[in-house]
């Protein structure tokens, strides 16, 4: 009965687990370095959602089935005075810097936002109806 | 014995054949708006309007040739050996050009199939719970 439920409940999780992907991305654009501290930018994360098939007795359900690095190249941004410019080569002044896109960010965290709403609908409508049932019996 | 005939009486199987329907198109269109976003994901559906026309059939066969009220099987609903409603829904032709990622979904038409199977839901269990309401009223036998 409360199988609709379920299902939007596992998009909401996986939403927001999108969101929070996103929000890394935004958060992490300017970092120019990884974390042993060489001069390896950001890489931007993507969220791949993925449909679980419906075992016996179970509702569909669908999750992030993992989080893939984007493998567009790096930007480069001329400001020869940083510590991790590039010294010596045809690029020489200029930063690697992550290959993170505020607008795409922004369009994707709108994008994970109302498709959030749109399960939260569901998930209202499926407890309208679950009443309207329960009520049968009242 | 006579409890069931009394409630299998009249509209009332459809009734409850609409809202186990309703039920499942529910999960379908759940687990549809849940995968809007899911790489390669083809929407489902269920004919409602063929739903619809079987329950009209066997009301009609139950009222000329007295038989038990059964939803024949057709392609995405029917009935399982215990008289329950079981659907399968099938996925939906691709009509347009599909996204990038493979899918097909049109948000607009879940979300409008979402609030029509939440109003036929809402009706169903409305005119039940009148019918119910009268068997009570005529057992008691006060209004």
């Amino acid at each position: 009965m409360f199988g609709a439920l379920d299902t939007a409940t596992s998009a909401l999780i996986a939403q927001r687990t999108n969101l929070d992907v996103i929000a890394g991305n935004i958060a992490m654009r300017d970092v120019t370095r990884n974390e042993s501290g060489q001069p390896v930018p950001y890489r931007r994360r993507v969220a791949l959602m993925a449909a679980d098939e419906a075992r016996d007795g179970d509702v569909p359900r669908v999750r992030v089935s993992k989080v893939v690095e984007d493998s567009t190249p790096y930007g480069l941004r001329w400001d020869p005075g940083h510590m991790d410019a590039i010294r010596e080569g045809e690029n020489k002044g200029y930063v690697r810097v992550s290959n993170v896109d505020y607008h795409t960010e922004m369009v994707n965290a709108m994008v994970a936002a109302r498709m959030y709403e749109a399960n939260v609908t569901v998930a209202e409508m499926a407890k309208r109806m679950a009443g309207a049932a329960l009520m049968l019996l009242a | 014995m006579f409890l069931s005939s009394v409630t299998e009486h009249g509209v009332a199987p459809a009734l409850e054949k609409t809202l186990a329907f309703q039920e499942e198109r529910l999960k379908m269109i759940a687990e549809n708006i849940a995968n809007a976003q899911t790489p390669g994901y083809r929407t489902k559906q269920l004919d409602v309007t063929g739903f619809q026309n079987s329950l009209r059939e066997a009301m009609t066969e139950r009222r000329e040739n007295g038989n038990v009220f059964v939803v024949e099987n057709e392609r995405e609903f029917g009935t399982d050996e215990y008289g329950y409603l079981t659907v399968t829904p099938s996925e939906t032709p691709v009509e347009n050009a599909l996204f990038h990622d493979g899918t097909n979904i049109s948000m607009e038409q879940q979300m409008a199939d979402l609030a029509q199977t939440g109003l036929w839901n809402d009706l169903a269990a409305k005119l039940l719970q009148t019918k119910f309401d009268g068997l009570r009223k005529a057992i008691r036998g006060t209004v």
